[in-house]
């Protein structure tokens, strides 16, 4: 049961006649700008209620849109379906036959907009909804709540964010914007790390002398009181729950995964997601990371200048679910191989078992 | 650490803007001024300069970099997440930003002209950093041929840092004295260390044994100086002069000196290291005029900020005064005089920078070790009128036989040719592994013999002379022919060598 209308895809997968009547819910959904996240990541309807879902793509990469009937699983098992659609996928707008799928908005290019109009079900329950472009799936989603009362449902509340910058708690927030901290992290050590807190509640420390993600954490950001009041001599807290991404130091390699790479780090981006920038071997490299609030994992995202040599990523991959949306995870041997054509953008995701 | 109440200081930032209560002590002529900083913000500051748009930027111990319009008396934030930023330098034509922190010295770009930096380009990391709060990274400046310059701190070797294990590192002649009695050590690489850092980012540690090298100057000949702060190894607060190769005391630093690798540094005897000492071009007595100095500055105003062009400029943080120094060249090297010149300001006085206009702007922080003025942080111009001459000793020279002292004015002449109205008093300092240095060999003399110039603007004093001394010379009891009193009794001269 799906009703299509894609004001613009690239091929129109159906062609439905326009609404006439006024659907009960129109929701407006897009982009959090580099972040692979949706937002709103969550919104509430009626049990039966007709919707008219408008999809607005606000970021620099293709999305698309998938609202299932079932639960984290079904949306992996979409996910990994799109890829295996080879080379249909583009066509069919990366949306695979499923039957679990209640509607679909095929791929959007970036700041184009689509539509969907569609039954909700009569089943009261959460909804997932996914992008099934490769590399996005573990931190593009969100829910659609099928309630009896929509307005009681309280979805992801406005957070307040305080106007100082240099809070006297120590507590630093996070609002629309990602904050990029230097920090002394309890526990890790290291002398030269930088705190990443995105939109939403998804956070991790990068290591720029050993160009590693030393933790992922989901929840609130970071206390920085023991370091930032006083004289100093304490170390900043990480507020919310880790988990691993099974990365040792220096984890992106070329030519072999067994030698330490010659390595610069050359410094970090804030336009957008942040990036982070290095060499290795004499390769620049990019860097980016994005995680859900809901999910303990990340995905890392990757550009490579023109590498000569395969890329190994290596990720100590004990508990850790690992997918690549270029070359090959090998579990046995702990890395991602990436043939040198490919690494000019790929991503990598990884999270708890 | 010293624990401030939260109301407390709700109440003295409430102070700000109010009218402005001048320093006990400051020469006639020159007023303070509060610039009322942004809402909200603890501003410790770690580094001023002026962008060729005239707009004032500051970067921050809280990891901030703002930038101030004077004109329009507005803030606004230009980066942040910085890990202590202690020093900042802007290309005076491009407007390149630089900024040292803790980790490095980062490139700031705003390369969609938002007025918020969005590339953070590591520039140089060549020293080692670990999570040991002392281990700060100071500067920021830069010589005519391109070369950066900072120093390094030691890190803070007793074991109540981290609470780990790793804090007993590269501590030097320690035994005998109780842990908790504040020894720096070395922990990772160059700390201790001044470094340079070339056009094309290549790093060169230049000269060793610092110990917290909170502020680093350089004058128009490329000439680059550091203060110190007085604890282990350092008798009291100092000044030095930086030279390719030189070792300035404290010798945790030599862990990472080619000349003493793989050695014992526990096995060298406490006197070879003051062999290699390169003593303090200027000391800065503890507790008599500072205890932990900031940024030297020169003042190339041309005037503008009074009768004393070219001189130094050095602000203290825990007793929140400016002092003023004379450099001297004797026997190839630096010495000189340091005189108190305003005490005090409302919070310790850490960085400087002169306006165009010849204001000396005073960026300062108390936080954490507190400071006589008070407040926790904040922004203060010392400005001089442009027309009064203070009656002040201008500067100290040595001669063969004593002192050659200048004033800004005319003193009166029966009191200054008065050997009575003259106080000397001179003395030593330990070099050793403790913590500072009682004053040794303390002397006290008048003058064998004094002779004021016929313009009553110079006097010679004859005076007991001694290599490796501090005199200070209290001069309290002359005033100006004008009938002015002295702004400042006192001149603090380093003599390390006697005059040929």
């Amino acid at each position: 049961m799906k009703s299509i209308i894609p004001l613009f895809a690239l091929l129109p997968l159906a062609l439905a006649p326009l609404a006439l009547a006024k659907p009960d819910y129109e929701i407006s959904l897009g982009t959090l700008h580099g972040q692979l996240r949706f937002s709103p990541e969550a919104f509430a309807v009626k049990p039966g209620s007709s919707i008219r879902l408008n999809f607005e793509n606000s970021d620099e990469m293709i999305h698309n849109l998938i609202l299932a009937k079932g639960d984290g699983k079904t949306i992996n098992r979409l996910a990994e379906s799109a890829l295996k659609l080879g080379e249909k996928g583009m066509e069919m707008g990366l949306v695979p036959k499923d039957s679990s799928i209640l509607a679909s908005i095929g791929l959007v290019q970036p700041g184009k907009k689509a539509s969907v109009e569609f039954t909700a079900p009569k089943e009261i329950g959460d909804y997932p909804y996914v992008c099934t472009f490769p590399g996005h799936s573990l931190t593009m989603r969100g829910l659609m709540k099928v309630v009896a009362d929509p307005d009681s449902v309280d979805l992801s509340p406005v957070k307040e964010v305080s106007a100082s910058t240099t809070p006297r708690n120590g507590v630093i927030e996070v609002g629309d914007d990602p904050r990029v901290i230097r920090v002394h992290v309890a526990g890790i050590d290291s002398g030269r790390s930088i705190a990443v807190g995105l939109p939403g509640g998804a956070n991790y420390l990068f290591d720029a002398e050993k160009l590693m993600i030393r933790t992922g954490w989901t929840g609130g950001f970071i206390n920085v009181m023991r370091d930032r009041r006083g004289r100093g001599g304490g170390l900043c807290a990480i507020l919310g729950d880790k988990f691993q991404v099974g990365t040792s130091e220096f984890p992106l390699r070329t030519g072999s995964p067994d030698k330490n790479p010659k390595t610069r780090f050359s410094g970090y981006s804030r336009k957008g997601n942040p990036t982070f920038i290095y060499e290795v071997n004499g390769v620049r490299i990019e860097q980016t990371a994005t995680g859900h609030p809901a999910k303990k994992g990340l995905t890392l995202g990757f550009r490579a200048d023109k590498p000569k040599r395969d890329l190994f990523y290596l990720i100590e991959s004990k508990d850790l679910l690992v997918s690549t949306t270029a070359g090959k995870w090998h579990s046995d041997k702990g890395y991602v191989q990436v043939p040198a054509k490919e690494a000019s953008e790929f991503f990598i995701s990884i999270e708890q078992k | 650490m010293k624990t401030i109440s939260f109301a407390f200081i709700l109440i003295i930032s409430g102070l700000t803007g109010f009218g402005e209560e001048q320093p006990k002590r400051i020469p006639a002529g020159y007023a303070v001024t509060t610039v009322k900083t942004p809402e909200g913000t603890s501003l410790g500051v770690g580094g001023m300069e002026f962008a060729p748009n005239g707009n004032l930027f500051i970067c921050t111990r809280e990891g901030e970099v703002w930038e101030y319009s004077p004109k329009k008396e507005k803030w606004s934030l230009f980066a942040d997440g910085l890990h202590e930023a202690l020093g900042i330098w802007i290309d005076p034509k491009s407007s390149e930003t630089y900024v040292i922190q803790r980790p490095e010295i980062t490139k700031l770009i705003d390369t969609d002209k938002d007025g918020r930096a969005d590339l953070y380009e590591s520039f140089n990391a060549g020293w080692g950093v670990t999570d040991n709060y002392h281990e700060y990274a100071f500067g920021l400046v830069r010589d005519s041929k391109g070369n950066f310059y900072g120093t390094l701190n030691t890190s803070l070797s007793w074991p109540g840092w981290a609470r780990s294990k790793k804090w007993d590192i590269a501590r030097v002649w320690t035994k005998g004295y109780k842990d908790t009695e504040g020894k720096m050590g070395r922990a990772a690489k160059y700390r201790g260390w001044g470094f340079q850092v070339t056009p094309e980012g290549k790093f060169v540690p230049l000269a060793s044994g610092m110990r917290s090298p909170a502020g680093i100057g350089i004058n128009k000949d490329d000439e680059l100086f550091f203060t110190d702060n007085q604890g282990d190894w350092e008798a009291s607060s100092s000044l030095h002069h930086i030279v390719k190769g030189r070792f300035h005391g404290h010798p945790s630093s030599l862990t990472d000196h080619p000349d003493f690798k793989g050695k014992d540094l526990n096995a060298i005897a406490i006197e070879d290291y003051e062999k290699l000492w390169k003593r303090p071009a200027v000391w800065i007595p503890h507790g008599e005029l500072a205890n932990s100095p900031g940024e030297p500055i020169f003042d190339y105003s041309g005037g503008k900020f009074g009768p004393f062009a070219g001189q130094m400029f050095i602000g203290d943080q825990s007793r929140s005064n400016i002092m003023r120094v004379s450099l001297d060249k004797v026997g190839g090297d630096y010495q000189g005089v340091i005189f108190d010149f305003v005490n005090r300001l409302q919070t310790g006085c850490i960085r400087h920078v002169f306006g165009k206009d010849g204001t000396l702007w005073v960026g300062q922080t108390g936080r954490g070790w507190g400071s006589a003025g008070g407040k926790e942080f904040g922004l203060q111009q010392v400005k001089w009128d442009g027309k009064t001459t203070p009656f002040s000793m201008h500067d100290v020279k040595l001669t063969k036989k004593g002192f050659r002292i200048t004033f800004t004015k005319p003193a009166d002449d029966s009191l200054a040719k008065d050997a009575k109205n003259y106080s000397i008093e001179r003395w030593g300092y330990h070099y050793h592994p403790k913590y500072g240095s009682p004053k040794t060999n303390v002397t006290k003399e008048q003058p064998s013999s004094v002779k004021v110039s016929k313009d009553g603007l110079e006097v010679q004093i004859g005076v007991t002379l001694e290599k490796s001394r501090v005199y200070k010379l209290n001069l309290g009891a002359i005033a100006a022919k004008d009938g002015s009193e002295m702004a400042n009794a006192f001149a603090w001269y380093t003599l390390n060598q006697l005059k040929d």
